[in-house]
C-alpha cells in the first residue's frame, strides 16, 4: 500500500554522544524528548505517544511524568535491539494514520558505555526463556559476541564472493573520514588511513578493530505528528514515505546460522521490498543511505539487499569512492555508528533528518530522499523519510 | 529429567542437554514427516509436528563458515577461539568452537565432532579435522 506524505518529523533533539555521560539514562531521555518538543513547539501536554525500543531502559511512565505530560493514548516497544532502529517510527507512522494518537515522540535514550557494557562477551539474548535457551547454546560453544556472530556471516560472504580486509578496510576509511567532519562524532578530526586500518587488531576474525562500533551514552528524539498538523509548525516537515520490519526463515539474532544462505540479509531484503511498495520509489531515487553498520563490513550485504547493486557485488560498488560524500549514493554521512556514535541506530535516523533538512556537517546537495536501516542479521526496520 | 548443575533452559532442549551428558550432540527427527532439525524446537517447521525422537549425530561435516574470537577473553575457553559452523552429513548445519590448526580451518573443509569432558557433569563438543570427506 502506498503510504503517501500524511506523516512527518517535526522535531528533532538529542544529547551530546559521549563515553560518560555522567548523569542518568533518564535525564538523557528527558533533554533529548524536550529539545525535540521545543525544536517542534509542542508542548509536552499535547504528547499522546511514545515510542521506543523494548532495549530502552527509561519506563514510559518515567518519562512521561518527567516531561509533564497528561494523557498518553499510545506506547509501544519493539525488540531486538539495534534492529528496533527505525521501527518506532513505524509505530508512530501507524498511530497516527488510524487517529490512535497525534504527537507521538520516538525516543532511545542509553548510557551503554558507562553503565554497562553492551558487548562485553556475555549473553545478549534477553528475558524470554526461548531465546535464553539459544543463547545459552551458543554461549556454551564459544559464541559470545556480536562480532563473532556476524563475522561468521561475513566470513562466508568473503567465501563466496571473493570480498577481502581490504574492501571492509574501505568501508572503515570512509566512515571515519565522514567522522572527521562531524563535529558531534567520537571520532572527530581523527581520520584513518587504510594502513592504520591493515594493522588494526583482529577482534572476531574477519572483523578488525576499526570494523566494530563502540558503545556511547547519549540519546535521541523525533517528534512525528500528521502532515496536516505539520503544515502549522515551524520546522520544514520531513515526512516518514515509508517504515518497515522484518523477520525471515531461520531468524536469530546477530546469528542467523541455520539458514541456507548466511551471507545475504533475507531480513532486510524483506524491508526493501516494504519500502519501496509503500513509498513508490526505487534505489535510483535515493540520495543517500544511513546503513546500520554495527560492523562496518554488514554494509556491503545492506548495499545489496537494499537494491543498490547486485548479489556479490557490493564490493566493487564501493571501489571508486561511490559511498563516500559527493559519490554516487553517499553512505553513513555521520561517519555512521563506526565513526559517530553507536545509539542503536537512532543518530542514524537524526542524520537523516539533518540531511533531509540541508543542515548536515557533511550535506549532500539537494537530498530528497534517504534511507535508513536497523540492525542487520537481527529482527529489522528501516525507513524512507523525504522532503 | 532435571539436574541442579543444569542451565535454567527451556524444557524443549532437555534432551539436548542428555544427549551432552552422555557424549551425544543429539538432533531432533520428526515422526511425521522425517524432516531432521536444529537447534531445539517443540515443533517440525516443516508439517507442524509435535512428535519428534532425538538421533545423534554421526559427527561427519563439512566447514561451511567460520571465525575466530580473539577479544574480549572468554573463560573458560582459550583465546583465539576458532568457532566452526558445519554442515553435518545428516543435513543439519551446527556450531562448535574448533581445536584443529589454521591450516586446516577452510570452507569446505572435512570436520569430525569430537567430545572432551567439560569438567562438570558432561561433555563438550569440539570439531576437529578429519582426514577425508564426510
Amino acid at each position: 500500500m502506498r503510504w503517501g506524505d500524511d506523516v512527518a518529523i517535526v522535531g528533532l533533539g538529542h544529547t551530546e554522544f559521549s563515553t560518560d555521560s555522567g548523569r542518568s539514562e533518564l535525564q538523557l531521555a528527558v533533554e533529548a524528548v524536550t529539545a525535540a518538543l521545543r525544536e517542534a513547539e509542542i508542548r509536552p501536554a499535547d504528547v499522546d505517544g511514545l515510542a521506543t525500543y523494548s532495549i530502552d531502559y527509561n519506563a514510559e511512565v518515567d518519562v512521561f511524568e518527567s516531561i509533564g505530560g497528561r494523557d498518553l493514548k499510545f506506547f509501544s516497544r519493539v525488540d531486538y535491539g539495534g534492529g528496533a532502529a527505525c521501527a518506532p517510527l513505524q509505530q508512530a507512522a501507524m498511530a497516527i494514520k488510524t487517529g490512535v494518537a497525534e504527537v507521538v515522540v520516538c525516543y532511545r535514550a542509553m548510557n551503554e558505555r558507562s553503565n554497562y557494557r553492551f558487548g562485553a562477551g556475555s549473553n545478549p539474548a534477553g528475558g524470554r526463556s526461548s531465546a535464553r535457551s539459544i543463547g545459552w547454546l551458543h554461549t556454551s560453544l564459544g559464541m559470545r559476541t556480536p562480532a563473532a556472530g556476524l563475522g561468521m556471516a561475513m566470513r562466508r560472504y568473503m567465501h563466496l564472493y571473493g570480498a577481502t580486509s581490504e574492501d571492509f578496510g574501505r568501508i572503515a576509511v570512509t566512515a571515519r573520514k565522514h567522522a572527521a567532519t562531524n563535529p558531534l562524532a567520537r571520532f572527530y578530526g581523527r581520520p584513518i588511513t587504510m594502513d592504520d586500518y591493515m594493522a588494526s587488531r583482529m577482534i572476531a576474525d574477519p572483523f578488525r578493530l576499526y570494523d566494530c562500533c563502540q558503545e556511547s551514552d547519549g540519546a535521541v528524539a523525533v517528534v512525528v505528528t500528521s502532515a496536516e498538523r505539520a503544515r502549522d509548525l515551524p520546522s520544514t516537515p520531513v515526512f516518514v514515505r515509508a517504515a518497515a520490519q522484518g523477520i525471515c526463515d531461520h531468524q536469530g539474532v546477530m546469528w542467523n546460522f541455520y539458514r541456507d544462505d548466511i551471507s545475504w540479509a533475507s531480513e532486510s531484503a524483506l524491508v526493501a521490498r516494504q519500502l519501496y511498495e509503500q513509498s513508490g520509489l526505487a534505489p535510483a531515487d535515493i540520495d543517500a543511505a544511513i546503513l546500520y553498520d554495527h560492523f562496518g563490513p554488514t554494509v556491503l550485504q545492506s548495499l545489496e539487499a537494499y537494491g543498490f547493486c547486485g548479489r556479490g557485488e557490493a564490493k566493487d560498488f564501493i571501489k571508486d569512492g561511490a559511498i563516500e560524500v559527493g559519490g554516487r549514493l553517499p553512505v553513513n554521512t555521520n561517519g555512521g555508528q563506526v565513526g559517530e556514535a553507536y545509539i542503536h541506530g537512532m543518530n542514524g535516523v537524526a542524520e537523516a533528518i539533518r540531511q533531509l533538512r540541508g543542515v548536515a556537517a557533511n550535506q549532500v546537495a539537494g537530498a530528497k530522499n534517504v534511507l535508513v536501516t536497523a540492525g542487520l542479521g537481527v529482527p529489522t526496520s528501516g525507513a524512507i523519510l523525504g522532503v | 529429567m532435571t539436574n541442579a548443575l543444569r542451565p535454567a533452559l527451556s524444557k524443549d532442549f532437555d534432551f539436548f542437554l542428555d544427549g551432552l551428558e552422555q557424549g551425544r550432540f543429539l538432533v531432533q527427527r520428526c515422526n511425521d514427516c522425517q524432516a531432521t532439525r536444529y537447534p531445539p524446537g517443540p515443533m517440525c517447521p516443516e508439517c507442524n509436528s509435535l512428535k519428534w525422537s532425538a538421533q545423534p549425530l554421526s559427527g561427519a561435516g563439512e566447514i561451511y563458515s567460520f571465525v575466530v574470537h580473539h577479544y574480549p577473553p572468554i573463560p573458560p575457553f582459550e583465546t583465539p577461539l576458532p568457532i566452526v559452523l558445519a554442515d553435518m552429513a545428516e543435513g543439519v548445519r551446527i556450531m562448535a568452537p574448533f581445536g584443529g590448526g589454521a591450516d586446516t580451518l577452510h570452507v569446505g573443509a572435512p570436520v569430525q565432532l569430537e567430545f572432551r569432558p567439560d569438567g562438570k557433569t558432561g561433555f563438550q563438543p569440539w570439531f576437529k579435522p578429519a582426514e577425508t570427506r564426510s
